[in-house]
């Protein structure tokens, strides 16, 4: 099956006046139909970089140095703005971070949704019909179609939350990119949000990327996850395996599971990962978590690691191929229960 | 909204008691009375008396501008000292010219102003943006009364193309109007380039540009309707500043406008007309910043919505009064 989005070697600098963020270095990423996968890193790790660079919605700011973004084996980098309006919306939509300001505060939700669904109308519909295909999108996230009339102002967080889902689901797109859909959102609102997007997603399979740093909701809808540590992917594999803590992992996603609580087995104080995250603007020679990290050897300050297959897991780290010889170990059995 | 608008008005009426009050009250500083004005110096002393009798001018300060705020609000501001003439009816002659004058300019500003700040803003650090805002610093600093100057020179004494005084003809209109628009043209460019910089980068033109429309829809339908309402307000102020300003251009290049009035009037102490003039100007600039208010609320409807809660609170209060009313007429 061939990948429908394929992101190669993406680097991404924001350069200001006073510094260079280094915000991704070096990103490999591959999505398949219908496939979920997750990208779960702490603040500033650039996962929203990822999703604006996929989207080509970048800051003026940002620039790409290298890399590429094929989706559906066209490239997205250096495409031309009416490329870009055909693929934006139509095969991929973004839900945005931050609800509160993504709407357009002087135009009616309503309207907002229905010009997605007339900027991507390829059956020339009449108004009529597109009059009921926005109500059938309103009804789709819960919201009464009279409130479309409505000004975003008058929303709740959440109510403004599943417009922003109801405006990425308008034109059925192949691909949503949802970057942390939940996190403005209380915990009751967050699983019917997410429940929606599940069902919805179920419902026109389509290809999700979920943006979040809850491990809780990778795990409740993600088929692959990525694990992101400042500007790069350390870890990546299925679901299952990745929070698999039989298996080997990347001393960060190591990190992270013990700073979350384990229901099933009693720990009395969780373990936070050591020190702050890494400077963007001053990364490291050698691995970028090298500072961090509770396994670090002379050669991690010095070289940068490549990324090493574990059975199904792919991981970034010096540690890991010193301690499984080179990596390329095909087994899965000879991972087991040696490290935790 | 139609409650807003309402009490907006109403709310006019204690302004503009303050500013006759105002006005009253600094014309009545200026040494000399209206009868020797009237007469000159040489009148003998009985006549300038007689005269000042006759316009009351012998009453008390508080009684002449009770007087004055009635016959105010009859719509008589008084006759002019020198052509004897209702005050009302001189400016109302004069004002079309004015008016003209003031619109065209703004009118010009606004169709240059908006869109070279628009682009400014969309091509940052482009050559458009560095030319714009030179431009823009260029027209804010040239002095209007040389830059008037320049051009009578150059085009009515040079070239012979353009007359440099009157209102006969629209031609005549031309150099004024380039004259009052350049510095309404710097300051509308200069807000709509701010205001359009800010929402251009905001999240909600992202996600505009994420739906895959048209980037001219995004630019002007998302972003620019969002920095409209500080642009709204600059134009306003230059509506006002356009007719305030008018007494300059008006005078180099002799349009018989209310600026021309003005200037006479002050020149031959004619009280009256000076009145008249600047409370018209006055109620002229309330009634604009009115408007300006009201199309806050139709362009932004939070803006609405706080003027219609307002309203309900207003009519709460209001039932909430008549029935104390009706509680106390109960009781008694
Ligand atoms: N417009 C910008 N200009 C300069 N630096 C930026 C800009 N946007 C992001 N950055 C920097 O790039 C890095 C990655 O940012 P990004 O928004 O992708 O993080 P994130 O993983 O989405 O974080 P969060 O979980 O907080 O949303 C951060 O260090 C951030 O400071
Ligand atoms: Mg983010």
């Amino acid at each position: 099956m061939s990948n429908l989005l394929e992101i190669k070697d993406l680097h991404v600098v924001y350069k200001t006046r006073e510094e260079h963020v280094f915000a991704l270095n070096g990103i490999h990423l591959e999505l398949q139909k219908g496939e979920t996968l997750g990208i779960v890193g702490e603040t500033g790790a650039g996962k929203t970089t990822i999703a604006l660079a996929v989207m080509q919605l970048l800051a003026r700011t940002a620039v790409i140095t290298s890399g590429s973004i094929q989706y559906d084996s066209q490239e997205l980098i250096g495409a031309s703005q009416r490329e870009l309006q055909k693929v934006r919306g139509r095969k991929i939509a973004m839900i945005f971070q931050d609800p509160m300001t993504s709407l357009n505060p002087t135009m009616t939700v309503g309207a907002q949704v229905e010009e997605m669904v007339r900027a991507h109308d390829l059956e020339n519909l009449s108004d009529l019909e597109i009059d009921k295909k926005v109500r059938k999108i309103f009804k789709a996230v819960e919201i009464h179609h009279r409130r479309r009339k409505e000004f975003p102002h008058n929303f709740s967080g959440g109510m403004k939350q599943r417009v922003v889902i109801a405006m990425a689901l308008a034109c059925s797109p192949e691909l949503i990119i949802a970057d942390e859909p939940t996190t403005a959102l209380d915990v009751t609102v967050q699983s019917q949000v997410l429940r929606l997007m599940n069902d919805l997603k179920v419902k026109l399979n389509t290809s999700m990327i979920m943006i979040t740093h809850d491990l809780g909701i990778v795990a409740k809808s993600c088929d692959r996850v990525a694990i992101m540590y400042a500007g790069e992917i350390v870890e990546t594999g299925k679901l299952e395996e990745v929070f698999d803590k039989s298996l080997a992992h990347h001393p960060y996603t190591t990190g992270l599971f013990k700073a979350i609580p384990d229901l099933y087995s009693k720990c009395d104080r969780l373990v936070p990962i050591q020190g702050v995250a890494s400077d963007p603007t001053d990364l490291p020679d050698g691995c970028n978590f090298s500072l961090r990290c509770n396994q670090c050897m002379d050669i991690c300050r010095e070289v940068d690691p490549i990324v090493n297959s574990y059975g199904n897991l792919k991981i970034k780290c010096h540690y890991l191929e010193q301690e499984y010889k080179g990596g390329n170990c095909d087994e899965q059995s000879t991972n087991r229960n040696k490290k935790t | 909204m139609r409650g807003f608008i309402v009490r907006r008005l109403l709310l006019l009426l204690p302004t503009i008691l303050a500013i006759i009050f105002i006005v009253f009250f600094v014309t009545s500083l200026t040494p000399g009375s209206p009868g020797r004005i009237i007469l000159g110096p040489n009148a003998e002393q009985v006549n300038v008396d007689a005269i000042n009798h006759e316009l009351g001018f012998d009453k008390p300060f508080y009684a002449r501008y009770v007087d004055y705020v009635i016959n105010v609000f009859k719509g008589d501001l008084g006759k002019t000292y020198f052509t004897n003439k209702p005050v009302i009816d001189e400016i109302i002659s004069r004002f079309p010219v004015t008016f003209n004058l003031a619109v065209y300019s703004l009118f010009f500003s606004c169709i240059i102003g908006i869109p070279l700040g628009v682009f400014s803003a969309v091509k940052q650090y482009s050559i458009i943006d560095y030319l714009g805002t030179t431009l823009a610093i260029l027209l804010a600093v040239v002095p209007t009364f040389w830059f008037a100057l320049v051009l009578i020179l150059f085009f009515s004494l040079e070239l012979k193309m353009l007359p440099s005084s009157g209102a006969s003809s629209s031609l005549h209109y031309v150099m004024p109007v380039i004259v009052t628009a350049l510095p309404a043209i710097a300051s509308i460019l200069r807000m709509t380039r701010t205001t359009m910089l800010e929402t251009i980068r905001s999240d909600y033109v992202r996600t505009a540009r994420a739906k895959g429309i048209n980037e001219n829809k995004v630019v002007w339908y998302h972003a620019f309707k969002n920095a409209l309402l500080p642009v709204v307000t600059i134009i306003g102020m230059n509506f006002g500043f356009t007719i305030g300003g008018t007494v300059i251009t008006e005078s180099i290049f002799s349009l018989p406008g209310l600026g021309l009035l003005t200037i006479n009037s002050i020149r031959n102490k004619d009280i009256p007309q000076v009145m008249g003039i600047v409370l018209f100007f006055s109620l002229l600039f309330l009634l604009i910043m009115l408007l300006i208010d009201i199309l806050y609320a139709y362009l932004d409807p939070r803006i609405k919505a706080t003027y219609d809660a307002k309203e309900e609170t207003a009519i709460r209060k209001g039932t909430f009064f008549k029935r104390s009313i009706r509680r106390i007429k109960r009781l008694v």
